[in-house]
């Protein structure tokens, strides 16, 4: 199971929430996967990860722009790269035959894991000197 | 206080889930339900909304071709997107980049990302009262 860990804090905390909360949603998909439900629950679960990610996206994005982090062009491009892969993993889940593996969970939890460490974490300072953390 | 007005154009299958959520989350939200964009077009020159929650489904042009007349006829309005998780992937990212969207939800859904969108879209003054504080 991925647990979020103190380590993990970007210092905003409505964004740590989002990103407990988008830990929590992955572990359901791996514990759906584990028990090996039917694919329409797991493309349920694998919806509402990817739902709830787009959102955090939105509201990361938002602060951002409104606060003219000079880092945005860099960390969008991140952002889009994750929505267009996990565009891709849905369609994928949806054919006839194609069944959701593990490697669904890894690929999200290694993605998460490198965002929040590296790339999420740039931005604390910026925020912090601005009182929001 | 004016209450929010939140549009519908979205198809059958989810208007029922949405009006119950939205219910669900704000009792005084006034919500209208348009069956095709045109419909929600024609109104928009009398009738004023906070937020048009759209089903990428109803559109009979391109979605990206509804969202560029759309914004260009009105270009502060706010608009979720409810997309199906197959098909038209590269419209989407098109509208992503874009931001011609404000919220950007895949079917199927939960009623949970809907509230989130809709409490950050509405002001602050019209989302209700956390329960249990008086």
């Amino acid at each position: 199971m991925f647990m979020w860990q103190a380590n993990m804090s970007v210092g905003v905390m409505e964004f740590d929430a989002h990103h407990r909360r988008i830990i929590e949603l992955i572990n359901k998909l791996s514990a759906s996967l584990e028990k090996d439900d039917n694919p329409a629950v797991v493309r349920e679960v694998l919806a509402e990860v990817a739902n709830y990610t787009l959102y955090h996206f939105f509201e990361e994005e938002d602060l951002m722009t409104k606060h003219g982090y000079p880092e945005y062009p860099a960390h969008r491009k991140e952002h889009l790269d994750l929505t267009a892969k996990t565009f891709q993993l849905m369609n994928n889940a949806y054919g006839d035959h194609v069944v959701i593996g593990a490697e669904v969970y890894d690929f999200l939890v290694s993605w998460l894991k490198n965002h929040i460490l590296i790339t999420d974490k740039k931005y604390t300072a910026f925020f912090q000197a601005r009182g929001l953390c | 206080m004016k209450e929010p007005t939140i549009s519908l154009c979205v198809q059958g299958d989810v208007l029922q889930a949405l009006r119950w959520i939205l219910k669900e989350f704000n009792k005084n939200l006034k919500v209208t339900q348009f069956h095709s964009l045109t419909g929600f077009e024609s109104a928009l020159s009398t009738q004023e909304t906070d937020l048009l929650i759209l089903d990428a489904a109803v559109s009979e042009q391109s979605i990206l071709t509804c969202l560029q007349k759309l914004k260009g006829e009105r270009p502060g309005l706010k608009i979720i997107l409810i997309v199906s998780p197959i098909g038209s992937r590269e419209a989407v990212m098109e509208i992503i980049k874009a931001k011609m969207v404000n919220g950007l939800v895949v079917k199927p859904f939960t009623g949970e990302v809907i509230c989130k969108y809709v409490g950050k879209e509405l002001d602050e003054s019209s989302a209700p009262e956390p329960p249990g504080v008086r």
